[in-house]
């Protein structure tokens, strides 16, 4: 027989490491940023790191958009257990991946000419898919960090699929590319000495690339893939600490989304995967849901023939059936999940004290 | 309310908009209703989830074409299945991609180097829609990324040409960005909802991608916009509920209308209904734009 989930206070005050994933707009920056200020209630030093790139709510709660954290000032009636604080910092993948290359970067000089290459420039600020992997390395460094006994980490809004938790090894394309720069080295060798003859089974295989996507886009990649070499492998040994600080039992998983069809297969999506990589979701949180009131109503009479009516008992009885799936799913796996709700109309947040409304709420479940 | 027929005269059709908010709902219903006019009609994904297949009855999606009504077929594009298709199909050099990229070291790298991805997947979209000379699709409807992510995408090809990319691909690519630029083709639905922040997040992304982007929009919509309360209902939770949103909801709708008057963009408003069953009827997309 499973468990019964433990409560919500015992699972934020025993966790060292809080991982929340959801699809795109299920209220996922704004359900990072509750566990943390709950966290701080109840006594804990939190530290946030979240991705929020419409940025409004960073501007809303004063966080900065980088990668130093920032206290959040709480106000004088918050309440809560002694000693709780939060800081937060809204990560922004350019100045992440900046700071990563100045940290492992063999000279100052290899970081500067790496910053300054139009190679790093498009893959820093450009794509969606370093971002998690970003994420995964400031929290390494924030897990060393002893000010802080809570960690709550918000996920890119992209993240559809958990490869960054099946290869945290920092990119794992470009851990295959340390093949690659031999690869290309004919091409490095080429741009010095001018387009002469190429040869060797490697050049072949780059000759025929090339054919694809001409000589120039290559030679500035392997150039690229050269000067980052000491990078990626420092990234990869932070990466393997990942893995082991992942598997530790005080790190939990938060799956979040929304009651309606496509989000929820969405995170049975993400549940599977996570469970493949011998992870569970032990908190399972549905935003936007009918107000308890509400749905308590719809329940208790089938009155009322108006077809606005007849659409929000159909929205009542779906949102009753998809909870029930995903937390039928989440159960079968290696833990049962504690179950949050949050309706709808408190969801549109735009200050602290919002904010705070949404934590009471979340508190008492 | 939404007339697509408009739209329809496109031969490409990318939806986009914040996420959550029901891109890939409308993007299944513009393909249904446009294969209930006798369209042959390509919808698209290319996501881990896939997301397409199951409005129509399907599991998943497959990385193939395949039929889920009659002249609507499903296809969800992957980054590898894109790349083979683009140097066979496109390019014309089976051999090339048979000697060179399905070498496994080469597949890694293509996924390496940045834009890459994007450039393929939005030369297969133009395959589809354009180029594919047994012209089997006359539409075809990209249920895209979200707003962000699709900004970025639509920027690649430029960002490709600039980058010193050489060889068929940048000329492909040229042809690609002229394609995506033709406004009489390509058209970005954008879609949105009736909440302040949805509404705010719009009015910051739709000048971007008008200025950034080469296909422009052709038609916002706000999806979910929930009809005035019946009177009698007042004096209940689930009136004074719906009360309460559908006055949110007027506001917000007019924030958006009078931010895309600015702008010289309208939209058309679509009903909120509650809550979607799988699979959609067969006449859903005629029901949904009419109301």
């Amino acid at each position: 027989m499973m468990d019964a989930p433990r409560s919500l206070a015992t699972i934020v005050k025993s966790s060292r490491v809080v991982v929340l994933l959801g699809a795109g707009g299920v209220g996922k920056t704004t359900s990072s940023i509750v566990m943390a200020l709950l966290g701080a209630r109840m006594g804990r030093k939190v530290a946030l790191l979240s991705i929020d790139p419409a940025k409004r709510l960073a501007a809303a709660l004063g966080i900065p958009l980088g990668n130093q954290l920032r206290r959040i000032e709480l106000p004088a009636q918050w309440g809560g257990a002694a000693g709780g604080s939060v800081d937060a910092a809204m990560l922004d993948q350019k100045a992440v991946f900046d700071s990563m290359v100045q940290r492992h970067a063999p000279s100052e000089a290899v970081a500067a000419k790496i910053l300054a290459h139009q190679v790093y420039q498009a893959v820093s600020s450009n794509l969606s898919g370093p971002l998690e992997y970003m994420a995964l390395a400031k929290l390494q460094e924030l897990v060393d960090d002893h000010r802080y006994d809570m960690i709550v980490l918000d996920t890119p809004p992209d993240t559809q699929a958990l490869d960054f938790l099946a290869r945290p090894n920092m990119l794992a394309g470009f851990t295959d590319n340390m093949v690659m720069t031999w690869l290309l080295k004919p091409f490095i060798l080429a741009s010095r000495f001018g387009l002469g003859k190429l040869f060797s089974a490697s050049e072949k295989l780059m000759g025929g690339i090339a054919k694809v996507t001409g000589v120039h886009a290559l030679q500035s990649f392997g150039e690229f893939l050269v000067l980052m070499q000491e990078v990626i492998a420092g990234l990869n040994i932070a990466g393997e600490r990942i893995v082991s600080m992942l598997h530790q039992k005080d790190t939990r998983f938060m799956l979040v989304t929304v009651p309606n069809g496509a989000a929820v297969r969405s995170a049975m999506s993400l549940l599977t995967q996570l469970e493949a990589l011998g992870y569970g979701a032990e908190l399972l949180l549905f935003n936007k849901c009918l107000p308890v009131d509400v749905a308590g109503e719809l329940e208790a009479s089938d009155e009322g023939a108006s077809p606005e009516l007849a659409r929000l008992r159909r929205r009542a009885a779906g949102e009753v059936r998809l909870i029930a799936k995903l937390t039928a799913a989440a159960t079968g796996g290696p833990m049962t999940p504690h179950l949050l709700r949050l309706a709808d109309e408190e969801q549109e947040i735009g200050s602290l004290a919002a904010l705070q409304i949404l934590v009471d709420k979340i508190a008492v479940q | 309310m939404l007339d697509p027929s408009g739209l329809f005269a496109r031969k490409l059709l990318l939806v986009t908009g914040k996420g959550g908010i029901g891109k890939t709902l409308v993007a299944a219903a513009l393909g249904q209703q446009a294969a209930a006019l006798g369209k042959r009609t390509l919808l698209v994904e290319s996501a881990a989830c896939d997301q397409l297949a199951p409005l129509f009855g399907s599991p998943d999606t497959d990385h193939e074409e395949r039929t889920v009504a009659p002249n609507l077929d499903c296809i969800n594009l992957l980054p590898p299945d894109n790349f083979r298709a683009y140097v066979t199909k496109y390019l014309g050099q089976r051999r090339l991609y048979d000697t060179v990229f399905s070498h496994k070291v080469v597949s890694s790298f293509i996924n390496t180097i940045p834009g890459l991805a994007e450039v393929m997947l939005l030369g297969r979209l133009f395959y589809h829609a354009e180029l594919d000379k047994a012209g089997v699709y006359d539409l075809v409807v990209f249920d895209a990324f979200a707003s962000g992510h699709f900004l970025s995408l639509m920027t690649t090809p430029q960002a490709a040409i600039n980058a010193g990319f050489g060889g068929p691909l940048a000329s492909e690519t040229t042809r690609v960005r002229d394609f995506l630029a033709d406004q009489s083709k390509t058209g970005i639905v954008y879609v949105a909802t009736p909440a302040a922040l949805v509404v705010s997040e719009t009015l910051d992304v739709l000048p971007q991608l008008q200025a950034k982007s080469p296909a422009k929009v052709a038609q916002v919509v706000l999806n979910r916009m929930p009809g005035q309360p019946h009177l009698d209902l007042i004096n209940t939770s689930s009136g004074a509920y719906l009360q309460r949103r559908f006055i949110a909801a007027t506001e917000a709708e007019k924030t958006l209308s009078a931010g895309l008057v600015e702008l010289g963009l309208t939209y058309a408003a679509l009903p909120d209904l509650g809550f979607i069953d799988e699979p959609l009827a067969p006449d859903f997309a005629t029901a949904f734009f009419a109301l």
